[in-house]
């Protein structure tokens, strides 16, 4: 009868699983707005005329006579809706654009605000709502004479979300040299969407050290030490997209002087870690931009499960 | 005694069973797998009323595509019939697709499985089975983010890719690579898959 012993400890383990088992179970998160079903947007759109993007108008910024002309998308969103940022996060789709401009002319990158970043079960998305700048450089061809005359058409690809997502194209137009007021009203608008844009992260009296890569079995775990005065208020980090890695966003964070930043290799884990790495720091609600070279230590090894 | 003792044991060995199955089984909440790791276990109905596990098809390379005919990555996927190719194309190969369905019951983008079987018929999909995960379990055993994403898994039931299915995030490549039938090919051939992990693309997965 002393071997009864055996029971207790049995019902205590099967009690030990129930426990972990309502501990995974998913818990109940906020509720999301329920919208009616929408399918595809604009170029394919059959949803009817609504389009969550109330507005877009292309305009010029800076019109200097020589050098790149800056120009920006203003778009207003519909209430509740957002578009994404140049990394999405664990969904949606950055914003894209198809120009069309004289020969010889040559268009930048979209320079996207700092965004607002959501969780939802888990899944991380970097967002813009409400009333957005995208910025774009425009090149003109060497040959063509300051403050010649000429057209750009744009055509904006987007994803917006709420509940359920659109995509859809938008056609904008710009002519240069653009008129006194178009001018007067782009200027009026960097005024006020300026400061939402990254600054750089000596701005912010911080500096960065190289990324230091450690392999962690399934993902290479880049640490990126921040040092200055106001370290502890560098609360996240935004990281920019990476060719050939996947960022484990979830996984990503800033505190206490030390970004974390979880990345996959698409070619398994015999692949070495990313050369360079860059985002957002995110202090005091505005966004401070570095972009550091990840330095191997040289006797760090790595497996090969291939 | 002898009782006593058989008693013992078997409550026993039915904790370590209950245990070794909570550790095999999909669980939501557990780190997603990596490649080379096992594929969780599930048990899914499918839209056409049948029980299906990945059990099933023990042996077989097999594909998972989350799905979602709600989100307008997927319908322009379907449409423009780049969806039902791959899946025809991976299942004359003896390849099994199976598509997943986690859309939560309270959202707006969930359909019955009659009205699901209408769409995906209208759409040409040429899927094994299309399986219903109303409560996301399975998704999120997975780590599936977004729709379309896609896992394959290798003859021995280890991740082996786990991704977007191609390379055209916008839908205008005219020379796009299609991550799942390359991975497909490799394991067929008995070469290792080169990319193994992309970053999906599409609407999140309406768990909630």
């Amino acid at each position: 009868m002393n071997k009864l012993w055996f029971i207790p400890v049995a019902l205590l383990s099967l009690a030990g699983v129930v426990a972990c088992l309502s501990g995974f179970s998913p818990t109940g998160q906020p509720a999301e707005v329920r919208r009616p079903f929408r399918a595809a947007g604009s170029a394919s759109q059959e949803a009817g005329s609504f389009s969550p993007l109330k507005s877009v108008e292309l305009l010029v910024l800076e019109a200097h006579g020589s050098g790149p002309v800056r120009m920006c998308f203003h778009i207003e969103l519909e209430p509740g809706w957002h578009l994404y940022w140049k990394n999405p996060g664990d969904a949606g789709l950055a914003p894209t654009v198809r120009w069309t401009l004289p020969t010889g002319f040559a268009a930048g990158p979209l320079l996207h605000p700092v965004p607002k970043k959501s969780v939802e079960e888990g899944l991380v998305s970097y967002e813009h709502s409400g009333a957005v700048l995208l910025l774009c450089d425009v090149t003109p061809s060497p040959s063509d004479q300051a403050g010649g005359k000429w057209t750009a058409t744009a055509v904006l690809g987007w994803m917006a979300c709420r509940e359920s997502c659109i995509v859809g194209e938008t056609a904008v137009r710009v002519a240069f040299p653009p008129g006194a007021d178009p001018l007067r009203r782009g200027r009026s608008l960097l005024a006020t969407f300026g400061p939402r844009f990254p600054r750089p992260l000596s701005a912010s009296g911080l500096t960065a050290a190289a990324g230091r890569p450690e392999w962690t079995g399934a993902a290479w775990r880049i640490e990126i030490a921040l040092t200055g005065p106001r370290v502890a208020e560098a609360a996240d980090f935004f990281p920019y997209p990476l060719e050939d890695y996947v960022i484990e966003n979830a996984g990503v964070s800033c505190r206490d002087g030390k970004i974390v930043l979880p990345v996959v290799p698409s070619r398994g884990s015999g692949s070495p870690p990313p050369k360079e790495v860059g985002g957002l720091v995110i202090l005091g609600g505005a966004g401070y931009e570095i972009t550091v070279p990840v330095a191997l230590k040289s006797r760090t090894l790595f497996p090969s499960w291939r | 005694m002898n009782t006593t003792r058989i008693l013992t044991s078997l409550v026993f060995i039915l904790a370590i069973v209950a245990t070794w199955a909570v550790a095999a089984a999909a669980v939501p909440g557990q780190a997603p797998p990596a490649i080379g790791d096992p594929a969780p276990a599930f048990t899914l109905k499918s839209i056409d009323g049948q029980t299906h596990s990945l059990a099933d098809d023990k042996g077989k390379i097999i594909v998972l595509e989350w799905t979602n005919p709600g989100c307008p990555v997927v319908q322009r996927h379907y449409r423009d019939g780049l969806m039902p190719a791959a899946q025809k194309a991976a299942r004359e190969k003896g390849v099994v697709w199976l598509a997943v369905n986690s859309t939560n019951p309270g959202h707006s983008n969930y359909r019955e499985p009659d009205a699901l079987q209408k769409i995906y018929s209208d759409w040409m999909a040429a899927y094994t089975l299309q399986l219903m995960d109303a409560d996301g379990a399975t998704g999120k055993a997975y780590g599936a983010k977004t729709t379309p994403h896609i896992f394959v898994i290798d003859a021995q039931g280890r991740i082996a890719y786990n991704g977007a299915i191609d390379n055209d995030t916008s839908g205008d490549k005219a020379d796009r690579t299609n991550y799942a039938l390359a991975a497909i090919d490799a394991l067929l051939a008995g070469k290792p898959v080169a990319v193994m992990t992309t970053q999906p693309y599409g609407c999140s997965v309406k768990y909630k």
